[in-house]
């Protein structure tokens, strides 16, 4: 079953690297494009651990900050930022899916807020307000319906392997 | 480390994104690619091209299913657009056609300041050999008069027959009665000039005759007007000689072709009058 674990982990950190850098740039519904790699970050640190978290958040950051010719380390950074905030926040085992849905979309909308404040620190012209309320906050509330999915995906995984050791 | 790692993650986490922001620091406006990054970016790249080719092919496929429509007016209104960038390629050569014509004109009336030009737009023609006439635009409104002879910078064109407000029209050299004092430039022998040499249906030039006996006339030589006669201005540039006829033939001595493109005139030069 561990292997079974493993195996979804790395098709869920391929399909949402394919997501970031191929698929949603190109294919979007309105430009909402939800933040997958994070989502996919997210619902690991809550199912499995901040330890897989990290792993995913480091290498697909960097991996798509490479893909997509952003400033690299960046992404990376964020989402261990991310993932460090969600580890800290009051959660416990009958966290409903909706305080962990609204948790998810605060922090993807905080990656979004640091992401413009990196780019108005190095000079990028930068309309702020618009980019918050069009571009950051249905990507965080994307992010957040994402993240949620992952967690049900996930959740059946780890569940066999506790009963099943 | 092992223990590092299980037991300070979020310690780690920190220590790895601090890490990765001074990473983004550096890179930051950064226009090369390390060696590493190049490597990198070498080996991701068949891979990179393979998703996008997929992404593309896949697009296509649901955008063709789900949104036939979308395909047709997008076509639609390509081919509006390739339509309205034909009409203005066309638009644009025929400026460009006119453009170089006014400008030869100008350089002709430039290089003939004594003279008052006006630039009189082809509106009609009528080629028949026997009654060859062109309709300009401009009449005794533009100072238009009678007489008045017409020009480009490819030589003579004819003179104004008949005038009315806002039109005009000129017997070509190409009509049968049409007539014009000449001499050969470079001797100035005086002769006259006019009527067609048809050849085989074809007309082949401008009958020259009254030439002296005695003229040295060469094929090429230079016919100019001669300003006898007062319509044409001395020296206007009329056409070469191409051939000689024998001395017996009597009819004329010598045939003249124009350098001017009758069937296809579109602006001429109309000289209103003289300086002085």
């Amino acid at each position: 079953m561990a292997l079974k674990k493993h195996a979804a982990l790395i098709l869920s950190f391929i399909a949402a690297l394919f997501l970031d850098t191929a698929v949603l740039p190109k294919w979007n519904l309105f430009s909402m494009v939800p933040f997958v790699m994070l989502a996919c970050m997210l619902a690991a640190e809550q199912v499995f651990s901040i330890q897989t978290a990290i792993l995913i958040g480091a290498l697909g950051g960097l991996m798509e900050d490479l893909l997509c010719e952003n400033m690299i380390g960046l992404t990376s950074a964020l989402c261990l930022l991310v993932a460090v905030a969600y580890e800290k926040l009051p959660k416990d085992s009958d966290t409903k899916p909706i305080i962990l849905g609204i948790y998810c979309g605060v922090l993807a909308i905080a990656v979004e807020f640091l992401r413009a404040l990196v780019a108005w620190v190095i000079g990028m012209r930068f309309a702020f307000w618009t980019a918050m309320l069009y571009g950051a906050l249905p990507r965080g509330v994307l992010t957040a319906l994402w993240a949620l999915a992952g967690m049900a995906f996930f959740k059946p995984l780890l569940k066999r392997q506790v009963d099943n050791p | 480390m092992k223990k590092l790692w299980r037991n300070r993650p979020i310690l780690i986490a920190l220590l790895a994104s601090a890490l990765f922001l001074v990473l983004a620091a550096l890179t930051v406006g950064r226009r090369t690619a390390s060696r590493a990054e190049d490597m990198f970016s070498g080996a991701v790249l068949p891979v990179q091209e393979a998703v996008s080719d997929i992404t593309d092919r896949v697009t296509d496929f649901f955008t063709r299913v789900f949104f036939p429509n979308s395909i047709q007016q997008e076509n639609e209104r390509l081919t509006k657009l390739v339509s309205a960038y034909e009409r203005r390629l066309i638009l644009y050569e025929a400026m460009e056609q006119e453009n170089a014509r006014l400008a030869e004109l100008l350089d002709y009336a430039s290089a003939n300041s004594n003279f008052y030009f006006m630039t009189a737009p082809v509106s009609a023609r009528n080629l028949d050999p026997y009654v060859d006439t062109i309709t300009v635009r401009g009449g005794s409104r533009s100072g238009i008069t009678e007489q008045m002879a017409a020009v480009t910078a490819q030589g003579i064109v004819g003179r104004i027959i008949e005038v009315g407000a806002t039109y005009s029209k000129i017997r070509t050299m190409q009509n049968e009665d049409m007539r014009i004092s000449v001499m050969v430039e470079r001797t100035r022998d005086e002769g006259m000039l006019g009527g067609l040499v048809i050849e085989n249906g074809q007309l082949v030039g401008l009958k020259l005759y009254y030439l002296p006996k005695d003229a040295d006339i060469q094929v090429g030589d230079t016919i100019v007007t001669s300003g006898l006669g007062g319509i044409f201005p001395k020296g206007l540039y009329v056409g070469k000689v191409i051939f000689l006829t024998d001395e017996d033939n009597g009819e004329y001595d010598a045939c003249v072709t124009s350098d001017v493109d009758f069937e296809h005139l579109e602006e001429v030069l109309i000289i209103l009058g003289k300086e002085g």
